[in-house]
């Protein structure tokens, strides 16, 4: 027997030369530095086996439920380690309490359960998130010392604590009855394909599905593996070649690039964290219907947005949902006058830009959309009834205007290097103050042909990039029903080719640093 | 009831997999000259680095030249690239060593050593332009300034590295302010140590294409011509290193042959001084002391004057220039001006010359590393004979890294390179550290840029990593002091 595995292994491995079966180990044992991402050989090997699986186990539903568990905690722990506690932390208290407060009559009660819900989701989320940052800000603020905690940041610890919330205020606000079992539960919070990056899926929209027979109809599959090959794309060829090699040494190093660099690395950051985030989120997508589950979308062409409000129904689509249902309503919404309504605009927006990051770029990010979101509300009742602004050229114009107004923000966004005390006390704007300065007054648009054609791989991606964005609506549309027809087998070849390709992208030389400012 | 396509899932992936998985066994195409990379959808478990193997067991001796090696082949399981004319022996271990980097060895074992510290290696036996004179200038800090002059391209650029070296030499041997600034910068507002403005003038560099005349080609490779009333204003910054925050004295720097002009400074905003700017023989200096924290010189009148730089300095104690070129590969050391830089060293005096260049040569081929190792010692020959006396440090290349189709890799020509500049430093017997050893060697750019500490062209550092190569440059000069 012993001989036999042994020629096994030797077959194996003379057909593929040099594997390492100590790697390998390595490779399913946890590692900060190598989360299982979507987009990863790995994970698409691992997923071949657990799909075999999965279907082997379509008709038993409890022993699914515990085998796709099992994998989504494995999965939390390849990323996270030990952290995969939290996720059951999370998941227990969470259950108790929606059953309490299911039972529980008195309002008063209610209410205090739905805030110790509050109180343990949000207390971890801020323990591990922001522990450092308030307590850094507070020491530049009042000047007291501050030593900074060793705190690991559990990955995705902000979407699945705001998932699990969604389930208890829904059923405090009787919107939604609590599920039959812990492990459903468990299920619902776990499920890998949205677990680490979104989107932020709500308790009464997947649990009703997950009661129903497992099925995947051939719409679900096909739009599954259009929504993959969609993410991928984006994500693995566009977002990760662009980023490289050019976009973030840009702003990791602004000095060093004249104005139009700065530019140009402002413009391909917008395409970059668009595909990147929205690339993973249609993975997400596409992963869940393939193994029976719709999720909503949760980006739709937000650069088309013809005002910022419009943005934000385009852009993280499950957050900024999330926060109005949540957030902005809790707190009022509209319905308390004027004035408490862009009060809670700016409130939820700020509390938004927070969540994305403990920086304070970040909360700068999220003010910076609610005052624009205040003003645009404002100009909506100055301007009903106005001929002009329902007009195309308008809303060409307006499409534009937004355009730059996101991508501004998204210079602030990913500028780090903000910090209280630079900005407050020496009026240092970090890298952002650099980027402004060399695009308002060394901007040297003579360069323009040598950074586009010494770059041209670079910008061929974000040309094409942002032409696929823009493409109308009718003609994306077309796309999918005709990718969604195609007979199975092109679904092997397409991701084949596309694989190809990402495998070339990921091991291509990096472009080398190009000076244009002799 | 509609089919349920699960099973279609099921067979899809494992196909997808299949697929690439047979696809590893088939030979990468070319298309139109451009080589496709091989599919490995297991790279991330394949362990594929090849064994330099040392069992070169030819008859071979030692001390023969590379170009019968050649022929042999054997100079492929070299570990690193051979430079042209370079011979090969047999190092302790029995393993292949060239001949720079035996000498370097040797030389290293002479001097003392401390965990986690790269020693400078000085090569000169005691002669003019090893650390010796440094090191005894660095007990005399208390009663008078000791400058260094750290000469090097954009790895430095934006005082990035120097700024904190300068502020730990200044924490331990006192000393005040960033020192010696070309008059305009394209750096300027993103220097932490000073805030530099400036107007009215026209900057001359050593990289340029056209325009620069040899003539005036001294250390920093810029010179500058003022327009009437140009002016340069410095602000001393100390947020991040506070030994910048003042000076004490505050010059300006000319080339004499243009005339009489004169210029006038305004010190922290108010003070002012009327200078007539004489007409020297080589460069010319005017000073003003105090207690400063900004100095505006302005050029009433320019006459014909060529105008080098400014500075915010200190009477005693620690003097740390940041001499940095944008894409230079510091050639302008070569042709440089004699009368220039020993004009430039007698207004303002150098105890060590740190020369670091090499990142804008390391994309080139081996066969011009011979080269650049001939202008190099050009370069440091013309220091020694201009600067008697004064320590050169001769600083390797520093990692830089390019992607291949097994993740990131040293460049080849980063390794040529650090031979050309060990031949370098051993032909013209000065002192060598090796800043990619101190590094971390292979792969220690990638570990910065994990950690923040440099860009992702994996080559240029970010202010993080400046301090902390500044930390390694400073164990290694203190190291080599406190065992003087």
């Amino acid at each position: 027997m012993e001989a036999t595995w042994h020629n096994i292994l030797n077959f194996v491995n003379s057909q593929f030369g040099t594997l390492d079966w100590g790697l390998l180990l390595k490779q399913l044992t946890y590692d900060e530095n190598s989360p299982l991402i979507f987009s990863s050989g790995m994970f698409l090997c691992m997923f071949s086996v657990f799909i075999v699986i999965y279907t082997l186990l379509s008709k038993r539903s409890m022993l699914r439920t515990i085998f796709v568990l099992a994998f989504s905690y494995y999965f939390y722990y390849k990323s996270s380690g030990i952290y995969f506690f939290l996720l059951a932390v999370v998941t227990c208290s969470d259950y108790l309490i929606a059953d309490i407060i299911y039972t529980t009559r008195s309002k008063l009660g209610r209410k205090c359960l739905v805030a110790l819900s509050l109180l343990i989701d949000l207390g971890l989320l801020a323990y591990f998130k922001y522990t450092n940052f308030f307590g850094q800000l507070w020491s530049d603020i009042s000047g007291a010392p501050w030593h900074n905690f060793e705190i690991f940041l559990p990955v995705g610890i902000s979407f699945f604590t705001f998932q699990s919330l969604s389930y208890t205020i829904d059923v405090y606000r009787r919107k939604i009855e609590p599920v039959d079992n812990l492990l459903d539960y468990a299920f619902f919070v776990s499920f890998f394909p949205q677990l680490v990056a979104g989107p932020i899926v709500r308790a009464s929209d997947f649990i009703p599905q997950m009661y129903k027979p497992l099925r995947v109809t051939r719409e679900m599959l096909g739009l599954g593996f259009w929504f993959v090959v969609i993410g991928l794309f984006k994500k693995a060829v566009i977002s990760d070649y662009i980023s490289i090699n050019f976009v973030e040494r840009v702003f990791e190093n602004p000095i060093q690039f004249s104005g139009i660099e700065n530019l140009l690395g402002a413009y391909g950051y917008g395409l970059q964290i668009y595909c990147d985030f929205s690339g993973y989120s249609d993975m997400a997508i596409g992963l869940a219907l393939l193994l029976g589950f719709r999720f909503n979308i949760n980006f739709n062409n937000p650069y088309k947005a013809v005002s910022v409000t419009d943005f934000w129904r385009r852009w993280h689509i499950s957050l900024s949902s999330w926060l109005k249902d949540y957030l902005y309503i809790s707190l009022g919404g509209n319905r308390k006058g004027k004035f408490r309504q862009y009060l809670n605009l700016l409130i939820t927006m700020l509390l938004g830009g927070l969540w994305h990051g403990a920086s304070i770029n970040f909360i700068f990010w999220g003010a910076l959309h609610g005052v624009a979101l205040v003003i645009h509300k404002m100009w909506m009742s100055l301007t009903r009834g106005w001929k002009l602004v329902n007009s195309k050229v308008w809303n060409v114009l307006m499409v534009i205007v937004t355009f730059h107004f996101v991508i501004f923000a998204w210079m602030i966004f990913r500028n780090a290097d903000i910090t209280w005390k630079g900005l407050f006390q020496n009026g240092e704007w970090g890298n952002l103050g650099v980027m402004l300065s060399q695009i308002f007054t060394s901007f040297h648009p003579e360069l323009l042909t040598d950074v586009v054609t010494s770059y041209w791989h670079v910008f061929a991606l974000i040309v094409l990039g942002y032409c696929l964005h823009f493409v109308p609506d009718s003609v994306s549309q077309a796309c999918k029903r005709a990718f969604v027809k195609m007979p199975a087998v092109l679904y092997v070849l397409v991701l084949v080719i596309l694989i190809v390709i990402i495998m070339q992208v990921k091991t291509s030389e990096i472009q080398p640093f190009i000076y244009f400012q002799f | 009831m509609e089919k349920n396509y699960l099973n279609r899932v099921a067979w899809i992936v494992p196909a997808v997999v299949l697929s690439l998985l047979v696809l590893y066994w088939l030979p990468a195409p070319s298309i139109g000259g451009w080589q496709m990379r091989k599919i490995d959808l297991l790279s991330d478990i394949r362990n594929d680095s090849v064994v330099l193997a040392s069992t070169t067991t030819s008859d071979y001796s030692g001390g023969q030249e590379l170009d019968t090696l050649v022929k042999r082949g054997s100079v492929d399981e070299m570990e690193v690239p051979v430079l042209e004319g370079s011979r090969l022996t047999r190092g302790k271990d029995g393993k292949l060593v060239t001949l720079e980097d035996s000498i370097i060895e040797a030389e290293a074992l002479k001097v003392e050593k401390k965990v986690g510290v790269t020693s400078i290696v000085d090569l000169s036996e005691g002669a003019a332009g090893g650390m010796n004179s440094f090191y005894q200038a660095l007990d005399m800090a208390g009663s008078r300034p000791v400058r260094i002059a750290v000469l090097g391209d954009s790895f430095i650029e934006g005082d990035i590295m120097t700024a904190m070296l300068r502020e730990l030499l200044q924490k331990r041997f006192g000393g005040k302010g960033c020192g010696y600034l070309p008059i305009t910068s394209i750096t300027a507002s993103n220097r932490v140590t000073v805030k530099q403005s400036f107007e009215g003038w026209t900057t001359h560099k050593c990289v340029d294409r056209a325009g620069f005349v040899d003539t005036y080609n001294n250390l920093t490779g810029y010179y500058f011509n003022a327009s009437q009333g140009a002016w340069v204003n410095m602000e001393c910054r100390g947020n991040a290193y506070p030994h910048s925050a003042s000076c004490t004295s505050s010059s300006l720097y000319y080339l004499g042959g243009g005339g009489t002009g004169s210029a006038s400074v305004t010190i922290n905003g108010t003070t002012n001084r009327f200078f007539t700017l004489e007409d020297y023989e080589s460069v010319g200096k005017v000073t003003i002391t105090g207690d400063i924290t900004s100095a505006k010189w302005v050029i009433d009148n320019p006459s014909g004057i060529v105008f080098l730089g400014a500075s915010m300095d200190c009477d005693n104690g620690m003097i740390v220039d940041n001499m940095s070129m944008r894409s230079s590969s510091g050639r302008h050391l070569y042709r440089i001006n004699d009368r220039i830089l020993s004009g430039f060293n007698n207004v303002r005096p150098y105890d060590l010359v740190i020369i670091m260049y090499g990142l804008n040569v390391a994309g080139r081929v081996a066969s011009e590393f011979t080269e650049y190792s001939r202008m190099m010692q050009q370069g440091v020959e013309n220091i020694k004979r201009c600067m008697p006396g004064t320590s050169v440090l001769l600083v390797s290349c520093s990692d830089r890294e390019e992607r291949g189709s097994n993740g990131f890799k040293t460049m080849k020509g980063v390794l040529g390179l650090i031979q050309a500049q060990k031949r370098a430093a051993i032909n013209t017997r000065v002192s060598f550290w090796n800043l990619y050893d101190a590094m971390g060697g292979e792969g220690s750019i990638v570990e910065m840029v994990k950690k923040g500490e440099a860009a992702r062209d994996y080559t240029h550092l970010t202010g993080r990593g400046g301090d902390r190569i500044a930390r390694l440059l400073y164990d290694a000069l203190m190291l080599g002091y406190d065992n003087r």
